[in-house]
């Protein structure tokens, strides 16, 4: 046995079989709000963020009865993003709730019974839609979006009532960290909608516009790290192991969600500014040169998000020889690693297309995308690595801990 | 009576020519705006094309006319006119929303004038105002068969209008608070009529391809006397 090993985690309570559901939801869940993301990205790029109005009201439609047939050009992408990421809401809320009610007392059943409602109605209202697409026989678009809510809207229903049916009854569920992290992230979607209503009431700000963008990527993170902890096999045959570099891998992984997440930032501000193509050429500015004339707010905006790209990347090698380094046979961290990396080669391809395709709407979004997607990577990253890794300084304690006990115990032995 | 027949004439002809001087007091300022350099290369339509529609157009196709013309430039009189009020006409300026596209493109209102919008098509827009003002900032929904829209400016400027359901489509409406200025047509000629004698600052606005974030605006120093007839042209360069 390696001698980096410290004294196995206790496990906690046995894994419920409601608790398996909870999971396959949780995942269900991460990955739905990733494509959000990206639907959110699609309205930015059509610049479709004014093309209805009025919110929470579409065109003066209650949002879930919305005519399919006036889901035209920016209407389209801009409407669809609210539907969804009010069925993401559901989702989030549902997943609060079971994780903090069981279904004791009477509050409890009537809270459940409204969740039931609500997920009743969505899925009248986008059986309706979905119909109404079907008749109107235009573009595929619309119809295949309303079957994928209507299907969606269907399985929160589904999972709400099989868990009033069969779920734990009795006991609440295991793990209050997840119960935290569930109500945290319903918090951070109420008021993201909350974002996203005063950006269209107030012309799009770029301060509100760019706060919408980076919580909608906090919130991701949050569905993705609800995700892993939920599994049964989290706590599985884990043995923590202490750090052996001399910057610890948690602390490494941290300070580079850190750099990713101040990237994602500077490239929301640069689009809600109207800033990426401020320097219309790549990778030399128009005057020839690595650093172009500052000429504008846009053109320093601009410049710093490709500069800080060189900071993510050198974070991400430093990650990645660490993690090959001291880990190499350590899986859960080597394949997202790889991951990562790929994503990042990814990622500069795309941004250097968006320049060349003078933002072209496909490679623009996808380059959003990918910046969430290597996001969510190293936060996996980082959550795996604290959940595998000790500091030297918590080994330290309790090999002082342990050399104590011992010299008590030969104490009494001595004395006796 | 031949005496009398020649004065008789000789006084028609001065009161034709009173009567044409009346039409004609002040001067005029006309000239033709040219592109100077290649044509831009259009931007490609993005987005879903509604039925209501059948297309969408480019950026360039709203000012570049045949033969290396300029339309849709805006000429004006940016100063020299000194504190005259000028009343605004009680017309106002019409803007129709047809084919997805607004009409006129470029045109010029008086401030106290109504901008009246109209929608002519078989499909739902919004319109959305942009100005250096942000109080007159709006954005409105227009479905079809809504009434006609009224809208009144308190300050002078271009302002932007854009449907973004329909991302090609917008507009500019240059609000000012006199009635000297001029839009250029399809053969890129523009004429502003009856100005006082004085020395003007003559002012040129385009929205070029890169819309109104990055106009060209181009000035001239120009001295109109009495009822003079003078030319300015203009050349810009596309970008």
């Amino acid at each position: 046995m390696s001698k980096f090993l410290v004294q196995p985690i206790p496990m906690p309570a046995v894994y419920k079989s409601s608790q398996a559901w909870l999971h396959r939801f949780a995942i269900l869940t991460a990955i739905f709000t990733f494509a959000l993301l990206f639907i959110g990205g699609l309205v930015t790029s059509h610049q479709a963020g004014l093309s209805v109005p009025d919110w929470p009201t579409s065109y003066g439609w209650n949002m879930f009865t919305f005519p399919t047939k006036d889901w035209i050009g920016g209407i389209f992408f801009e409407h669809t993003h609210r539907l969804f990421a009010s069925l993401i809401g559901l989702m989030i809320m549902v997943q609060a709730f079971a994780w903090q009610f069981n279904f004791r007392g009477w509050w409890r059943r009537a809270l459940w019974t409204l969740l039931a409602i609500g997920a009743l109605y969505l899925v009248v209202e986008f059986f309706q839609l979905c119909l109404e697409a079907a008749a109107i026989q235009t573009t595929a678009a619309p119809l295949m979006l309303t079957s994928l809510f209507l299907a969606l809207s269907i399985a929160v229903l589904a999972f709400v009532v099989l868990f009033i049916v069969y779920g734990n009854r009795n006991e609440l569920p295991a793990n209050r960290l997840v119960s935290k992290l569930s109500w945290f992230t319903l918090l951070g979607v109420v008021i993201q909608g909350t974002l996203g209503g005063l950006t269209v009431k107030y012309y799009l700000p770029p301060a509100v516009s760019t706060a919408h963008a980076g919580l909608g990527q906090a919130v991701f993170c949050l569905t993705l790290v609800i995700a892993m902890v939920t599994n049964h096999k989290w706590n599985d045959g884990i043995v923590k192991r202490i750090e052996k570099s001399k910057i610890g891998l948690r602390v490494l992984t941290l300070a580079t969600v850190v750099v990713i997440f101040i990237q994602l930032l500077l490239g929301a501000v640069m689009r809600h500014t109207f800033s990426g193509l401020a320097i219309p050429s790549w990778p030399l500015a128009p005057n020839g040169s690595l650093i172009p004339d500052f000429t504008s707010f846009g053109v320093a905006i601009n410049f710093a998000h490709r500069t800080w790209a060189l900071v993510v990347m050198l974070m991400m090698f430093i990650t990645a020889r660490s993690i090959f380094r001291w880990f190499p046979r350590e899986k859960s961290l080597i394949v997202p690693m790889m991951l990562g990396m790929f994503l990042l080669g990814i990622q500069i391809m795309l941004g250097a297309i968006t320049i060349w395709s003078k933002k072209a709407v496909t490679p623009t979004t996808l380059h959003v995308s990918c910046g969430a997607a290597i996001l969510g990577t190293m936060v996996y990253i980082m959550i795996k690595s604290r959940h595998l890794l000790a500091s030297k300084t918590a080994h330290a304690s309790q090999v002082t801990h342990r050399s104590h006990a011992l010299d008590k115990n030969l104490a009494s032995v001595i004395t006796e | 009576m031949s005496k009398y027949l020649i004065t008789i004439l000789a006084a028609t002809g001065v009161v034709v020519f009173a009567g044409c001087s009346k039409h004609e007091d002040g001067a005029t300022i006309a000239g033709t705006v040219t592109l100077s350099g290649p044509c831009p290369s259009n931007a490609a339509c993005s987005g879903m094309i509604d039925a209501g529609c059948g297309h969408c157009s480019a950026a360039s196709e709203h000012w570049i006319a045949p033969g290396g013309k300029v339309a849709n430039a805006l000429i004006y009189i940016k100063d020299g006119l000194g504190n005259t009020v000028y009343p605004a006409p009680d017309d106002p300026l019409v803007l129709d929303q047809r084919g997805c596209e607004y009409y006129p493109h470029v045109a010029g209102l008086m401030l106290g004038q109504t901008l009246k919008i109209l929608n002519s098509d078989p499909t739902l827009h919004n319109v959305r105002l942009t100005s250096a003002d942000a109080a007159e900032d709006f954005n409105k929904l227009f479905t079809q068969g809504m009434p006609p829209m009224e809208e009144a400016f308190t300050t002078t400027g271009i302002k932007a209008i854009n449907c973004d359901v329909h991302q090609w489509m917008n507009c500019y409406v240059g609000v000012f608070s006199n009635p000297f200025f001029s839009v250029s047509d399809s053969t890129g000629h523009y004429e502003i009529r009856g100005l006082p004698p004085g020395n003007y600052t003559l002012e040129l606005w385009h929205e070029s391809s890169s819309g109104a974030e990055n106009p060209i605006i181009e000035t001239r120093k120009i001295s109109v006397a009495g009822n003079a007839k003078n030319t300015v042209d203009f050349s810009i360069a596309a970008r």
